[in-house]
């Protein structure tokens, strides 16, 4: 009986030192700091590289003659139409529909046209670069100052027609371009438009345009301040 | 917050008054509220004009004037190129495979790529004679009535969003019809702008009209510079107002 009791102690005493030793194991080969991605709220996610991924974010306002003003910093849209039009308030403002972006440009830059001083509305002052046939992550580092313009419109938006009717059907989006704006404070954000569509669909059809259009899915990723690296990978 | 709103407004329109003095008229355009990026739209004095050649971001590559009577534009001899014509400046010696006009910023406008986006008609296809309204702000329609007194309200939809040929005669002789915003005669081979005949651009996703825009001729100062076979093409030439 006591033979017994000797072996029970042995085999519970190697037990709790097998399981010791994996504990250290598992503990061993978790990294101390890793990231994870942020739920900012429904619709934004700040992934775990830092890129900002806007999904599915309703289209507030639908007529066309109205913008709606986003800015990079605080993730969502800060103003509707003119009331906040003249602040630098915002980065980028979406066209009514949503497929149409205008950076915000206070309309302080000269040799824009005659008479421009007349609009010198607000001090913003962002600029961009365009990328075509390319990837997001390829895009690493922002441009040499000249390569970034003022525009007024931007639109990645592909018009696919009815082959009988010759109607528009559908609106696609091909992941190949990417812009890279330079912001007031001096940052760049890289950015890519996604798609139009709620969930964001691989493959639109007239279906979804027609039940499915108005929410928008873009992702972005701002560069740390006096940095130019884009690096997403 | 609405006072200090309307103080804003006031101070902005005092400066936009102060700034714009020298112009006699009144120089609050009827759509200037499409503005964006601190206000854009390029201000056509009422009863004046500017030159599309220095108004405009890219006026280098445009040419024509824009008058103003009221809330009603009119384009003169609107073309884009790239090389002026050594004996006439107001005429390419190339011109571009498709023009962009802007009603928006009333100027020309461009799309070379995703970043350029500035337009609201596009003139393509041959002689630069179809039109298309830019699909990702609205949808190309026409209605059978004078430009004055058209409202945009009873319309048909442009055939595939484009309004090119209408209809095709050999002499007196009507041999094709289809719809569109001209006739073209394979005598004389001269165009002829069908009216009445108001284009109207509808608001995309609320179907509201928005502007509406009649083309009176493709020719150099409205008027084709031979009875036939005229040379003086394509300077757009028409008329547009919000809606």
């Amino acid at each position: 009986m006591k033979l017994q009791f000797k072996y029970a102690f042995l085999t519970l005493c190697l037990s709790g030192a097998m399981f010791a030793c994996k504990d250290d194991k598992d503990t061993a080969v978790k990294p101390v700091d890793e990231k994870k991605d942020s739920i900012v709220n429904e619709n934004v996610t700040i992934k775990a590289n830092g890129v900002v991924e806007i999904n599915s974010l309703p289209v507030p306002t639908t007529s066309t003659l109205n913008y709606n003003l986003f800015s990079f910093t605080k993730m969502g849209l800060v103003g509707v139409g003119e009331d906040s039009i003249n602040t630098a308030a915002w980065d980028l403002a979406f066209r009514g529909s949503g497929l149409i972006m205008a950076p915000n440009w206070g309309g302080t830059a000269p040799d824009y046209w005659d008479g421009v001083d007349k609009f010198a509305m607000n001090p913003s002052d962002v600029m961009v670069a365009g990328y075509e046939d390319t990837t997001f992550d390829a895009i690493t580092t922002a441009p040499a100052a000249s390569a970034f313009i003022h525009t007024v419109g931007m639109d990645v938006s592909q018009p696919v027609y009815n082959t009988e009717t010759g109607e528009l059907a559908y609106f696609n989006f091909p992941k190949t371009t990417v812009f890279v704006f330079k912001l007031n404070d001096g940052r760049y954000v890289k950015f890519q438009y996604i798609s139009i569509y709620k969930g964001a669909p691989e493959k639109p059809t007239a279906e979804i345009y027609q039940k499915d259009f108005g929410y928008w899915t873009f992702k972005y990723f701002i560069s740390a301040k006096g940095s130019t690296d884009l690096t997403t990978k | 917050m609405k006072t200090l709103r309307f103080s804003a407004a006031l101070l902005v329109a005092g400066t936009i008054a102060l700034f714009s003095s020298c112009q006699k008229d009144d120089v609050t355009a009827p759509n200037s509220g499409l503005t964006v990026g601190g206000g854009l739209a390029v201000v056509v004095p009422d009863g004046g004009s500017i030159n599309l050649s220095v108004a405009g971001p890219y006026a280098s590559k445009t040419k024509g004037t824009v008058s103003r009577s009221g809330s009603v534009y009119t384009v003169s001899n609107f073309a884009q190129g790239t090389v002026t014509a050594p004996a006439d400046s107001t005429q390419w010696s190339t011109v571009a495979s498709t023009y962009y006009f802007n009603l928006s910023t009333n100027v020309g406008g461009d799309s070379v790529n995703a970043t350029t986006v500035s337009y609201d008609l596009r003139f393509t296809g041959s002689a630069n004679g179809d039109i298309y309204a830019y699909s990702g702000a609205y949808t190309l329609n026409y209605q059978d009535s004078a430009f004055a007194t058209a409202k945009g309200v009873t319309t048909l939809a442009a055939p595939g969003g484009k309004l090119g040929t209408n209809r095709i005669y050999m002499g007196t002789v009507l041999i094709s019809s289809s719809i569109g915003w001209y006739d073209y005669n394979i005598t004389s081979h001269i165009v002829t702008a069908y009216q009445p005949r108001t284009l109207i651009l509808k608001d995309r996703i609320t179907g509201k009209p928005v502007w509406k825009v009649s083309i009176t001729s493709i020719y150099s100062n409205s008027t084709p510079n031979a009875g036939s076979s005229a040379t003086n093409y394509p300077y757009y030439n028409f008329q547009y107002q919000a809606l």
